[in-house]
């Protein structure tokens, strides 16, 4: 119980940061610090452990913004999987480059769910194809000026998710086995 | 020897639950989902305040760091427009007579516009819609579809949720806002649309109107809760729309939603 307890209450802050700290900080550049959390979360434990969590974390985020509830969740869950089954299969030998392959990964990936997020059903067809045509150069600019700062978080996300789950590790019954090959 | 099928694993197992769940919550109706929404930005409530508080002032020290720099450089800049202001300061003193006068003789008396209810951004979620949490709600009278402005009478947004002690504010530059609008100059008519990245698009507006750059763009107050006359931006490029039925033009607005940290709701216009 301790060690879920203490998993809630770190994505909790952890999303409370993203928004009301590192948002305003680094605006107009988006840091999906959450996102790089749950995939860390993912290749540290293995997807099957995320996944929950991954659905959790959703919730609240959809609760904070008063969005569609489940987006955020699906997203999370998509990303959570996808990285799960990649991490097994992807060899590219020292850990350091993985690391830097899964970081870019997941900001091409939040570029993604923004452009799946404008593309859901329950908006009209006629505000998706709005969405590609306003994609505008000072757009494509923030993308791209994002990515720099999200590679960054997403390694220090990597390293603090690690060091928390192995002291977690330390109140349950459950080793560790895929970080130690990152 | 008999093999398990996929879903009786663990991994299964979880994916079968993660599928499932999402599936309810999708279908949850809001009236459901709103006290847990209440209560949980109740909850998060002091935590969005003292983070978004240390936020604002980290940046507000790392802006006095970075202007350092450009401070010469704005210096003649703003002495530039210090001049033209001022030749505007005098004609506008006129203006302001003769508007008394006119007061006086029909006997209409001078009146603030708005009532208005003071916030604080408390969070924003950069990472999609660009909304933004501000720290009062229904508590403080604050209604689903007020405007929402900063400073004298410029447009932010409207308000989409609120709850008993917070309120979402989608901004103009969220490509689901949409604002009637109107050109000041011309009385051109069209809507007002967010372009992803940082602009405005004055869109719909009709190929025989006119429409030039540098004029001003400003809430119309027709269809909804948003009042005439708030500002909204300067046209700064004109085209034509492919079925040359209608124009757009891209707006530029005097604010960065990014970087609003007070922002006031419109309660109502006094009348």
């Amino acid at each position: 119980m301790k060690p879920t307890l203490f998993r809630f209450l770190f994505f909790f802050f952890l999303l409370v940061a993203e928004v009301s700290f590192v948002s305003p900080l680094v605006a107009p550049f988006s840091i999906p610090l959450l996102l790089s959390s749950l995939v860390s979360l993912s290749l540290v434990r293995g997807f099957s452990f995320a996944l929950p969590w991954a659905l959790v974390t959703g919730i609240l985020f959809d609760l904070t913004f008063s969005s569609q509830l489940g987006v955020s969740s699906l997203e999370y869950m998509g990303a959570v999987l996808l990285f799960g089954f990649a991490s097994k299969r992807i060899a590219l030998g020292q850990g350091r480059w993985k690391l830097i392959f899964f970081s870019i990964a997941v900001w091409i990936l939040s570029i993604v769910f923004r452009m799946f997020e404008a593309l859901l059903p329950f908006r009209s067809f006629q505000e998706s194809i709005f969405f590609f045509e306003s994609l505008s150069a000072g757009a494509w600019g923030l993308f791209a000026g994002s990515g720099i700062v999200s590679l960054l978080v997403f390694v220090l996300v990597f390293l603090l998710v690690r060091s928390f789950e192995r002291y977690l590790s330390l109140f349950e019954n459950m080793p560790l086995e895929r970080a130690s090959s990152l | 020897m008999k093999r398990r099928s996929f879903f009786s694993s663990r991994a299964g197992k979880s994916l079968l639950f993660g599928i499932v769940g999402v599936t309810v919550i999708f279908f949850i109706p809001s009236i459901v989902v709103s006290p847990f929404r209440t209560f949980f930005g109740t909850a998060a409530l002091p935590f969005h305040n003292v983070l978004s508080f240390a936020a604002y002032h980290t940046r507000s020290i790392g802006s006095f760091f970075t202007s350092v720099g450009n401070l010469k450089q704005n210096y003649e800049r703003v002495s530039a427009e210090n001049l033209v202001l001022r030749g505007k300061n005098a004609a506008l003193s006129e203006v302001e007579r003769e508007n008394e006068f006119l007061r006086r003789e029909l006997g209409v008396l001078p009146r603030e516009r708005f009532r208005l209810a003071a916030s604080e951004v408390i969070a924003i979620d950069s990472t999609s819609s660009g909304t933004m949490i501000v720290n009062i709600g229904e508590e403080q009278g604050v209604r689903k579809g007020m405007a929402v402005v900063s400073g004298p009478g410029v447009l932010v947004g409207r308000i989409v949720e609120t709850t008993t002690l917070s309120s979402s504010v989608l901004p103009l530059s969220n490509p689901k806002s949409v604002v009637n609008a109107v050109e000041t100059a011309t009385e051109a008519k069209g809507v007002v649309r967010g372009e992803y990245g940082t602009g405005l698009l004055f869109d719909m507006v009709l190929e025989s109107d006119t429409v030039r750059e540098g004029d001003d763009v400003v809430s119309s107050g027709l269809g909804g809760d948003i009042p005439r006359g708030l500002f909204i931006g300067n046209v700064t490029r004109i085209e034509p729309s492919s079925d040359r039925l209608f124009q757009k033009a891209t707006l530029a607005s005097p604010l960065r939603y990014d970087r609003l940290r007070f922002v006031f709701v419109v309660l109502d216009e006094r009348r």
